[in-house]
């Protein structure tokens, strides 16, 4: 059984978010795996932390169900976890009762899913892949499920195409059909086509939605892809996808953004998917501390309107990173952050800067920065700074300080 | 209520100057006042506010406000110093676009005695690509301006769709549709990397829809739309100024943010009024397919076949998921002829986007012959002919 979560009932047929997740690092017939070696592996490799980042995604979701846009009505989660994960996770997993993300297991989970996005068109629907992805175009890739690569079926048998799920769960042309009308997509895998599948552009996978021409699309339905197409997207092994790290920071507060005000002039924060986009775009590197890492993200699918994912306890932390340059006059300069209502410095800085950048944290809010030389030196002059909004995920401030 | 105007201040005039910027004005506690373009003014309760405009490349014009009833307010905006633009001719690069240009050795480190070795060059490819009806050339009046290890190239428009293609050692042929024809002009900018391999970008004559190009490839929304606003798509068809290469960027963003509605007929326009144009009928294909009238899409797909390939990567992609999608359906085609018609189109587009950068906004893909696109490397650039040598620009 892989349907982890189901409040269906309680819900009574009110709308509420239906998700699945999907996470393969156990590869049957790549190198290492427990089966038959495929006729051709392509360079990929068994996997060490996508299984780990599908789990901690399902509990994201499980812990902040309070806070989501819509009650948390179903959760499907397939996992083929590696052996390093299976000791760390397996126990719970098989508490609950979850299965393997074969390509049979998938694709009945997406139709079952399916299933439950359409009983409303206000519902919402959560889909999240993690594992190794091939590139077909800008808005579509071959997801590959644990049981690719079986000889004795055709190269991409055991795949899904995320085109085939995205257009599937496309409004249908009857209007008395329903069908969830906001619709979340994450793919974190790599967007490459590796240069043997290019002889094979017209390898086929095989539908889990038979091909329906849709009637007028007018879904809010975004596809976060975990990398830009034609580059490879990164995990940490045995911990975590960069794509998830980022992605469960931004959630959690780096995509904060402020709600309008309520009749008592109370600000809450959300994160939403144009929050989302901008946060993971200007700051990917960064939100996975590993700037070194040759991934970015990218936003496909109908990103349309900007729907709410999630609401915040309190306003975010900002990541404040100070820069003097040039960097000799680093001994001269005194760096001050001042809240503009209270006039005060709000955290106390090393003088001078150390490390360099410096970098830390205060909450969202309205600052000014002001650099000031002390002692006085001749090369170097003052840089008061002007209230500047704060936001997160993060503000990198330099100034140079040269007159 | 009482309104605010914006100024954008650099620090030398450039195209954005007096452009239209999408600009976000706040409150103190940060929550969002009203969203608004710098070339009109927004209404606003008298009070203190923050507004701030950011650029594509990342960089933010900022300025603070005290809105006062019954008076002209003006917010001016400014980037901080340390994000202006080196030089004037490169402020395009430089604020739409996030890529490092400069290559400077830090003070007090190794200086470079002499130049970098240049071994790279230049092609020129007008036609019709799918349909193997292309010339590769020399580029010819290319004007160019050159420093900070940037050249930037205007191009004239031809009655032709054109492509440039960048060659250089162990990498493969690079192609990119420029998004020029007759009478509009594009910008093609070199940039020597500091790894010193070289890349490409181009950019519209139209800033607005440059900047609108640049939004919509990052996704950021609220930015597009207000942009795709100012640039007002339909109107660039009906003109006199016709410039349905901009109107084109204003479809892609409509397309790619839902916004659907927004696009009423014209598309059928840009798509018949342009017969020449590739993405006229990738448009309007998937504007019909986004309506549900996927027997309409087919023929404005398939008429790619004369067309050429899209000047944009998403015309590209559109008619690659579409046409797969179709090929997969029974009792779709008219006939056995358009199945085979589309099918053959499916098979030579898959071929290019197997090779696409669908990173870049402007098709580009690699191949040393373009009907045959391919991820062989060039061992040696020299021997390639009827080529602009681009050691005659980077001095």
């Amino acid at each position: 059984m892989t349907l982890i979560v189901d409040n269906r009932t309680q819900l009574q047929g009110q709308p509420g978010l239906h998700a699945i997740i999907a996470g393969v690092s156990a590869y049957r017939h790549l190198p290492g795996g427990v089966d038959v070696l495929a006729s051709a592996t392509y360079g990929m490799e068994q996997l060490s932390s996508t299984s780990l980042t599908a789990y901690e995604i399902y509990l994201w979701l499980l812990k902040r169900q309070a806070h989501l846009p819509l009650p948390l009505a179903t959760v499907r989660l397939l996992v083929s976890p590696s052996t390093e994960e299976a000791a760390q996770i397996g126990a719970q997993l098989q508490q609950l009762g979850v299965n393997a993300c074969t390509r049979q297991n998938f694709a009945a989970e997406v139709k079952q899913w399916r299933t439950d996005a359409s009983s409303n068109n206000d519902n919402i629907t959560f889909f999240y892949f993690a594992g190794h992805g091939i590139q077909r175009s800008k808005n579509d890739g071959v997801l590959l499920l644990e049981d690719f690569g079986d000889p004795s079926e055709g190269t991409l048998h055991n795949t899904a195409e995320i085109i085939n799920i995205f257009n599937g769960m496309a409004p249908p042309a009857s209007i008395q059909k329903k069908m969830a009308r906001t619709q979340f997509y994450f793919v974190d895998a790599c967007r490459v086509l590796p240069s043997a599948f290019k002889n094979f552009e017209k390898m086929t996978v095989p539908d889990i939605f038979d091909v329906e021409l849709s009637g007028a699309d007018d879904r809010q339905a975004p596809i976060f892809f975990a990398t830009i197409p034609g580059i490879k997207a990164y995990a940490l092994k045995n911990e975590q996808t960069l794509f998830s790290k980022a992605l469960l920071k931004c959630l959690n507060g780096a995509a904060g953004e402020p709600s309008p005000e309520d009749e008592h002039g109370n600000v809450a924060w959300h994160v939403s998917v144009q929050s989302l986009n901008k946060a993971l775009d200007g700051f990917f590197p960064t939100l996975t501390a590993m700037p070194e890492a040759e991934q970015a993200f990218s936003m496909g699918g109908y990103p349309t309107g900007d729907p709410k994912i999630h609401t915040l306890d309190s306003p975010p932390l900002v990541e404040v990173v100070l820069q003097v340059d040039p960097h000799e006059a680093l001994p001269f300069t005194r760096v001050v952050i001042m809240d503009t209502d209270s006039g005060q410095p709000v955290t106390s800085l090393p003088a001078p800067l150390n490390p360099h950048p410096f970098t830390c944290q205060v909450p969202a809010g309205i600052y000014s920065i002001n650099a000031t030389i002390d002692p006085t030196n001749p090369l170097y002059v003052d840089r008061p700074g002007k209230p500047r909004m704060l936001l997160p995920p993060r503000f990198p401030w330099r100034r140079t300080v040269t007159p | 209520m009482t309104r605010l105007s914006f100024e954008i201040k650099f620090k030398s005039p450039n195209a954005l100057t007096h452009g239209s910027i999408p600009v976000e004005v706040r409150r103190p506690n940060l929550t969002l006042a009203a969203t608004g373009l710098t070339s009109e003014t927004i209404e606003l309760e008298p009070g203190s506010y923050y507004v701030t405009a950011r650029l594509p490349a990342g960089q933010e014009l900022y300025g603070q406000v005290e809105v006062q009833e019954g008076l002209p307010n003006k917010a001016l905006l400014r980037p901080d110093i340390e994000d202006e633009s080196p030089h004037e001719w490169q402020a395009s690069q430089h604020y739409l676009v996030a890529q490092q240009m400069n290559v400077r050795a830090p003070k007090g480190m190794l200086e470079a005695l002499g130049g970098e070795p240049v071994e790279a060059k230049l092609r020129c490819i007008e036609g019709n690509i799918l349909k193997e009806d292309y010339l590769i050339s020399e580029p010819e009046n290319w004007y160019s301006n050159y420093g900070d290890n940037l050249a930037d190239f205007a191009i004239s428009g031809k009655d032709k769709i054109q492509f440039a293609q960048l060659l250089q050692p162990n990498w493969p042929a690079l192609n990119m549709a420029l998004p020029a024809f007759s009478p509009f002009r594009c910008r093609l900018v070199v940039i020597r990397q500091p790894d010193g391999r070289f890349t490409f970008d181009a950019h519209l004559e139209n800033s607005a829809a440059d900047m609108l190009l640049r939004y919509s490839q990052k996704g950021f929304q609220e930015q597009s739309a207000l942009t795709a606003k100012a640039l007002d798509a339909e109107r660039l068809l009906v003109d006199k100024a016709k410039d349905p290469i901009a109107a084109s960027v204003g479809a892609y963003s409509l397309l790619r943010f839902g916004m659907v509605e927004y696009m009423h007929d014209w598309t059928e326009n840009l798509r018949n009024w342009f017969e020449w144009l590739p993405d006229g009928s990738a448009i309007r294909g998937e504007h019909y397919a986004r309506l549900g009238q996927h027997r309409e899409a087919l023929p404005a797909f398939l008429e790619l076949t004369e067309r050429g390939l899209p000047l944009f990567s998403d015309g590209l992609s559109y008619a690659v998921d579409r046409l797969r999608v179709y090929s997969g359906l029974k009792d779709f085609f008219s006939d056995s002829n358009q199945q085979e018609q589309a099918q053959s189109l499916l098979e030579t587009l898959q071929a290019t986007a197997a090779c696409t950068d669908f990173r870049e906004p402007f098709t580009t893909f690699t191949g040393l012959v373009p009907h045959r696109p391919d991820n062989e490397l060039i061992e040696e650039v020299v021997t390639v002919d009827d080529a602009l040598d681009l050691a005659q620009v980077f001095i």
